[in-house]
């Protein structure tokens, strides 16, 4: 009698029921499913500014000793002379543009006389053999990664970032900030940095980069 | 028998949600919800600051690095005065982003988004070779993503003929 009076849904009923839970649960399942991807992009994107913030603030910091030279060893301009580094008979080039020759300001080397005790540069005299006096910074587009090479210590290169790096280039600017490619007018560095994060644009299809830029003054250098 | 009729009282008694309740559950519910959607939007508007600020500092790092090699006696951006507040002919720049071209003329055409000015005063002490510099990094957009003016303050050594008024 009582089973007869409980009714149940009607087969409306129930479909009316299961389209408004599928809408409902689908709103929910991508707002989750965004709001995830926006915290994975976040992560990424943080990740990625830091890679590229450290590795400004060491090449920075490499170029604003660069030509250190308390000891006034001769330079190249505006005659060629020589002096003991990097090898005997050789100008002390304070700033080499672009060591592999490549056309691309995507690496340099930089010469710099900082290391105490002996105040010599690159040591005694015909060695140039001192840590992190001779330096070359390079883009390693392989590995996505900036390499350091200390030319002193040799061992080959180290990489010294993390596999973000898109690109890196070097912008060498004279007095008035113009850029120029003759270091002997170079007064300015500026590094660029692109990181690349591991999240994809979803409408270039293409990975998300930053550009990270410090100019630095090169302030060891005589001039 | 019993047992159904009590089934069916039972059955009777249970009345379910109110409309009323049902709607404060559903109130509840949404609170709840636009409070973590607002504390994402929250976190990435606070990310995209951050990242704002970083860029800001490194600005006016390398306005600091430039500003040091001037001369306090003849270099116009080094005597005392500028301004923070409004833009003074010889105490403002607009950082422009290189693309590393020697003589482009496209080149120095995108600014880095940012406007500096900076106000030249007396340094501690009544000492003559110190001056207080006081750096101001403006976003040029200006909405809630971008950090406020960001002011860097910092003491330059030089050697001057006379102390700032």
């Amino acid at each position: 009698m009582s089973l007869d009076n409980q009714r149940g849904f009607t087969l409306a009923e129930l479909m009316v029921a299961t389209l408004i839970t599928t809408m409902v649960l689908t709103g929910a399942v991508m707002m989750t499913s965004q709001v995830q991807q926006s915290f994975r992009k976040q992560i990424e994107d943080a990740a990625g500014e830091q890679e590229g913030r450290y590795a400004l603030e060491w090449v920075s910091r490499l170029i604003r000793a660069a030509g250190n030279n308390p000891y006034a060893l001769p330079q190249p301009a505006p005659a060629p002379q020589t002096s003991d580094c990097p090898a005997a008979g050789t100008p002390y080039a304070w700033l080499i543009i672009d060591p592999d020759a490549d056309g691309e300001n995507s690496d340099l080397r930089l010469q710099t006389d900082s290391n105490p005790p002996d105040g010599a540069l690159g040591g005694p005299a015909g060695n140039c053999n001192q840590a992190n006096e001779d330096v070359t910074i390079s883009f390693d587009p392989l590995t996505n990664s900036i390499t350091f090479l200390d030319n002193n210590l040799g061992g080959g290169t180290s990489t010294r970032t993390d596999a973000v790096i898109e690109n890196l280039r070097f912008v060498f600017k004279n007095i008035n900030h113009v850029p120029t490619n003759n270091a002997a007018n170079v007064v300015y560095v500026e590094t660029q940095v692109t990181v690349r994060t591991r999240t994809i644009n979803s409408a270039t299809g293409l990975p998300e980069t930053r550009l990270l830029t410090q100019e630095v003054r090169v302030r060891g250098r005589n001039y | 028998m019993s047992n159904n009729e009590r089934g069916y009282t039972a059955a009777e008694n249970e009345r379910g949600f109110t409309l009323v309740e049902a709607v404060v559950a559903m109130m509840v519910c949404t609170i709840g919800l636009v409070a973590m959607a607002e504390l994402m939007a929250v976190t990435l508007r606070l990310q995209q600051l951050g990242r704002n600020s970083t860029s800001a500092v490194r600005l006016a790092q390398d306005r600091v690095d430039e500003l040091t090699t001037l001369s306090f006696t003849t270099a116009p951006s080094m005597a005392c005065g500028g301004s923070i507040t409004a833009n003074v002919a010889n105490y403002n720049n607009t950082p422009l982003q290189d693309n590393g071209t020697p003589d482009d003329p496209t080149d120095d055409t995108i600014t880095k988004g940012y406007t500096l000015r900076w106000l030249v005063a007396a340094g501690p002490d009544g000492d003559p070779n110190l001056r207080t510099v006081t750096i101001r990094v403006l976003p040029d957009v200006n909405d809630r993503r971008t950090a406020s003016p960001y002011d860097l303050v910092t003491v330059i050594r030089g050697t001057a003929a006379a102390v700032c008024p």
